[in-house]
């Protein structure tokens, strides 16, 4: 925060726009407070982070003559590892919330995109 | 939704309060280097996948962050004749990230796009994506899921990375023909379908039409053409398979096998043709 903008002018500005627009809060401080709750990791998301991550890799090295051929690029990885799309759906819907999720994240793609 | 007349103007006049108090707050002096872009946002694709003259495909660039930005968006430019779409879902004028709009920091996600090279085009071009997004993170990098960060404040960013997009020469057939034998009830009068899977670069204005037909055998094609075309459009897309469907009178035919020849026609670099057969098993 900048000395040369008080955070009580900001505060007051908040507060008058909650006032004035019937909002619940500034800044999405109680969505913050919730998603603060996160999902825990366990080796279920690790295995969705690692179908993830390696997709992640591989993804730019291919094309899709239809914009299908995306998803079903990740769903036919998610199969294999007995995964579906969902699945994968709610677990990357978690990450946003999860810094569990996201350090597990972090720990499957530490060593980097296999060469080539 | 429409407000009543009291409504509406309690509403306009609220609305006007706190446009009048957002922008005195945007407008208030701020320090340099106040709102640098702090995100870390970055693109790891220097080069997508190769595409060949002619090809249309989409291709991906994947992006991280070190930490989380939202409301993701990208634009995508091309040399003059590549031509860009986006994912219908987004509307069609930008695209976004595969997951959600949200780059969760440390994490990676891509953004996919459609190019559409053209048969002249057998060199390496690259383009250009401009990505905006907005970081909710505060000086101090605290962040919050939604609106501010810890100053309440949500900073609109603008990241552009150049991408090479290697073009290679065509290799394999400019099509294939899935479909080799078409069973025909004797006597019968109806449509059937013969499929076609494209090479690797589409082909435009993609015609089918059988040659010397066996005594007894007549033939039409859709809307009464000459020839028939792929039912999703006049172009075979590379990589895809659509049908031609022609219409077989065998009223006046014998059971039977006939190799009956096609006469394919298409335009790539130039106008081509090709010789195929179809055997109609008439029984």
């Amino acid at each position: 925060m900048s000395a040369d903008r008080p955070a009580s002018r900001l505060a007051a500005v908040c507060v008058a726009v909650v006032l004035l627009s019937g909002a619940t809060a500034c800044g999405g401080q109680a969505d913050a407070g919730t998603a603060a709750a996160g999902t825990p990791a366990d080796d279920t998301t690790r295995r969705i982070a690692e179908v993830e991550f390696a997709r992640q890799c591989a993804i730019g090295s291919v094309s899709f003559a239809d914009e299908a051929g995306i998803t079903a690029h990740l769903d036919e990885r998610l199969a294999a590892a007995g995964f579906d799309h969902q699945e994968w759906k709610r677990w990357h819907d978690a990450l946003v919330g999860s810094p569990e999720l996201v350090e597990q994240f972090a720990e499957v793609s530490a060593a980097g995109c296999p060469a080539g | 939704m429409a407000l009543r007349p009291a409504r509406a103007r309690a509403g306009r006049r609220r609305a006007a309060v706190v446009g009048a108090l957002v922008a005195a707050a945007a407008l208030a002096p701020t320090p340099a280097g106040a709102d640098a872009d702090k995100t870390g946002v970055r693109a790891l694709t220097a080069q997508t996948a190769p595409l060949v003259p002619g090809q249309s495909a989409w291709v991906s660039v994947v992006w991280t962050a070190d930490r989380t930005v939202t409301d993701w968006s990208t634009t995508v430019s091309a040399p003059p004749g590549v031509a860009v779409t986006y994912p219908t879902t987004r509307g069609g004028s930008d695209t976004s990230l595969y997951g959600s709009d949200t780059l969760v920091g440390t994490t990676r996600d891509f953004t996919a796009f459609r190019l559409q090279v053209p048969h002249t085009q057998t060199a390496p071009f690259q383009v250009t994506l401009r990505s905006t997004y907005t970081d909710t993170c505060g000086d101090n990098g605290q962040c919050k899921e939604q609106g501010g960060g810890n100053d309440d404040k949500a900073r609109a960013h603008i990241t552009t990375a150049t991408v090479t997009v290697p073009v290679q020469p065509a290799t394999g057939p400019a099509f294939t023909q899935p479909t080799t034998t078409l069973a025909v009830a004797a006597g019968s009068n109806g449509f059937h379908d013969i499929a076609f899977t494209g090479g690797q670069a589409d082909l435009a204005d993609f015609t089918v039409r059988l040659g010397a037909l066996p005594a007894g055998l007549a033939v039409a094609y859709p809307g009464d053409a000459a020839v028939s075309r792929p039912a999703r459009g006049s172009t075979l897309t590379g990589g895809t398979t659509d049908h031609v469907s022609v219409r077989l009178d065998a009223t006046a035919l014998p059971p039977g096998s006939y190799t009956v020849p096609l006469v394919v026609t298409w335009t790539a670099a130039a106008p081509q043709t090709a010789a195929g057969t179809v055997t109609l098993d008439v029984r």
